[in-house]
């Protein structure tokens, strides 16, 4: 084996093999570059197709009153019931998801012994990747009639109820994220404060979480726009009804959910069209925010974690 | 819409093992926007076009032609435990208008009214807002009111009002026909007339349907690009067939002709 090697180094470098090695480079550069290209499509596709509903519908119409009727003959476009919606659903979840997600990690960092971690670590593996149309399915199908007798609420099909199944596929993201973000403290800290004589309970409320903190509330960040970006479960479970109100056990109607909901039977270049593109790039813009504060966060903590070691 | 054109299409290919017809669903929307850009010869779909939908064919060259191949009854649901058998006009546009809030008064039980309706893109929607809802004294139309909740399809629709005891639903007859966990109201045009039931134990209405006294009713259209020829032609034709109209009424819609 090691000789095998040993000629492989010793090979002369021939002008085929700087070829190659060249061609390689550049096949992969393409890879990546492809990548690049499809997003500056698909965001100047959005783009144009939004900015025909600025010229054909006006940017006011879309903030101006409070109802979405895109398909009556005195057509209302307005998008803020539907961020109302979104936020009814996206907000609850990510309370939920939050605590118990953070609880989760920091039982998977600091307190689960390595066995145990094997053993829970797939399970949520396993959570994370479960598509959303089946949580959507059993929220509608189990979960609505369960929720509805336990609230005592009106509507079978709200916010809360979208907001639950919701946190289903939350919980995975925001506790492996505060898992990697408390695992990245150094060491010394903890060993640090044993020496200094206090319980772990205490290490981990005072050291622990405060160091990581930062990278934990991106999670947090990151698991809520999640919850904005979420179609299928709020589709099927929230009721879509774009109702203004601050009511959770009130159907909503979320930004995704009127996309998915609308766009298979829109009559194409109609003014209607236009604006479901609108709304979508509205959403895509809000969510990329989202991203670059969390990822920002992240940044800043491993580099304040980076000082400490 | 999509799983009658499955069943006209594999029909045809028994007849026509030539020619081979591919059916992709979708919405109206997908349809009339493959017939445009020329993916599809023939779109089938559950309203009338729109004048801008003409427009927007023509401006690419295709001109779209009507045919109308079925009919489809719109039925109103409730929950079996509603003892609402009847509803008249006026009644059902005040309620879908959101003027009636309470079952109470139409002297049903002292609870909130829940509406369901489909998407507001929907062929049914439309449908339902022109002939319930129409307009206003001062002649704006009326539209249904915000807390209205929309369901992707008229099965998903039958499945919530079958769970909620204070429901109300509307969409195409068949697919509540054979459900028991639902009740399909009889529609009166006016307080004096007869009240009509689409449904008559466990079976669909055809007649009342078909000569109009029930009165919610629609055609399905199928739309060629120009005058239909060749396969089309053959294909529409066989739609239009008794084979075909027997094949609208095994999918629980309304054939044009009594067979």
């Amino acid at each position: 084996m090691t000789k095998k090697y040993h000629s492989f180094y010793a090979k002369k470098r021939t002008f085929k093999s700087t070829l190659v090695e060249k061609a390689v480079k550049y096949f992969f550069f393409l890879n990546g570059m492809i990548s690049v290209l499809f997003l500056v499509l698909i965001f100047l596709f959005l783009f144009r197709e939004a900015f025909s509903a600025i010229s054909n519908i006006g940017i006011n119409e879309f903030f101006k009153n409070v109802e979405w009727y895109p398909t009556s003959e005195d057509s209302r476009y307005s998008i803020i019931p539907l961020i109302l919606g979104t936020l009814l659903t996206a907000i609850p979840a990510t309370i939920i998801s939050s605590f118990l997600g953070i609880i989760l990690g920091i039982y998977l960092s600091e307190i689960a012994s390595g066995r145990t971690r094997e053993i829970i670590k797939p399970f949520i593996e396993i959570f994370a990747g479960l598509p959303t149309v089946v949580i959507g399915f059993l929220i509608l199908a189990v979960g609505s009639t369960f929720f509805q007798e336990l609230f005592n609420a009106g509507t079978r099909l709200n916010a809360l109820l979208a907001a639950f199944g919701l946190s289903i596929i939350l919980i995975p993201t925001i506790s492996s994220l505060t898992e990697d973000a408390l695992r990245a403290v150094p060491n010394n800290l903890r060993m640090a404060s044993y020496a200094l004589g206090i319980s772990k309970f205490a290490m981990i409320k005072n050291v622990v979480i405060p160091a990581a903190i930062s990278g934990v509330s991106a999670g947090i960040i990151l698991g809520f726009g999640r919850a904005i970006g979420e179609t299928m479960i709020v589709l099927m479970a929230s009721g879509n009804a774009a109702e203004l109100t601050l009511n959770l056990l009130h159907s909503v109607r979320t930004i995704t959910a009127t996309i998915a909901g609308e766009l298979g039977e829109v009559a194409i270049g109609s003014p209607h069209y236009y604006s479901l593109f609108f709304i979508g790039t509205f959403l895509l813009i809000i969510t990329f925010i989202i991203n670059l504060i969390s990822e920002l966060i992240i940044e800043r903590m491993r580099k304040k974690l980076k000082k400490m070691n | 819409m999509v799983n009658l054109t499955l069943r006209w299409a594999e029909g045809f290919m028994e007849e026509h093992p030539e020619i081979s017809v591919q059916v992709t669903g979708g919405g109206s929307g997908t349809g009339i926007a493959s017939l445009i850009n020329g993916t599809s010869s023939i779109a089938n779909i559950s309203r009338e076009l729109k004048p801008n939908e003409i427009d927007y064919a023509k401006q690419n060259g295709v001109n779209p032609i009507q045919h109308i191949v079925a009919l489809d009854g719109i039925a109103v649901i409730v929950n079996p435990n509603n003892n609402i058998d009847t509803i008249s006009f006026s009644l059902l546009k005040d309620i879908y208008s959101g003027k009636i809030k309470n079952w109470k008064s139409i002297n049903g039980n002292d609870a909130n009214i829940v509406l369901y309706g489909r998407e507001n893109s929907s062929g049914t929607y439309e449908y339902f807002r022109q002939s319930i809802l129409n307009r206003d004294e001062s002649g704006r139309q009326i539209d249904f009111p915000a807390n209205m909740q929309s369901l992707q399809g008229t099965a998903s629709l039958a499945e919530a009002v079958s769970k909620d005891k204070n429901g109300i639903g509307f969409g195409g007859v068949g697919y509540f026909a054979l459900r028991n966990d639902i009740k399909v109201v009889s529609i009166k045009i006016s307080n004096e007339a007869n009240a009509i039931s689409p449904v008559v134990n466990n079976a669909i209405n055809y007649d009342a349907i078909r000569n109009g006294s029930y009165p919610l009713s629609r055609y399905l259209y199928s739309y060629t690009n120009g005058i239909p020829q060749g396969n089309e032609k053959y294909y529409i034709d066989f739609i239009l067939s008794p084979k075909g109209q027997q094949i609208v009424e095994s999918m629980e819609y309304i054939p044009l002709k009594k067979n």
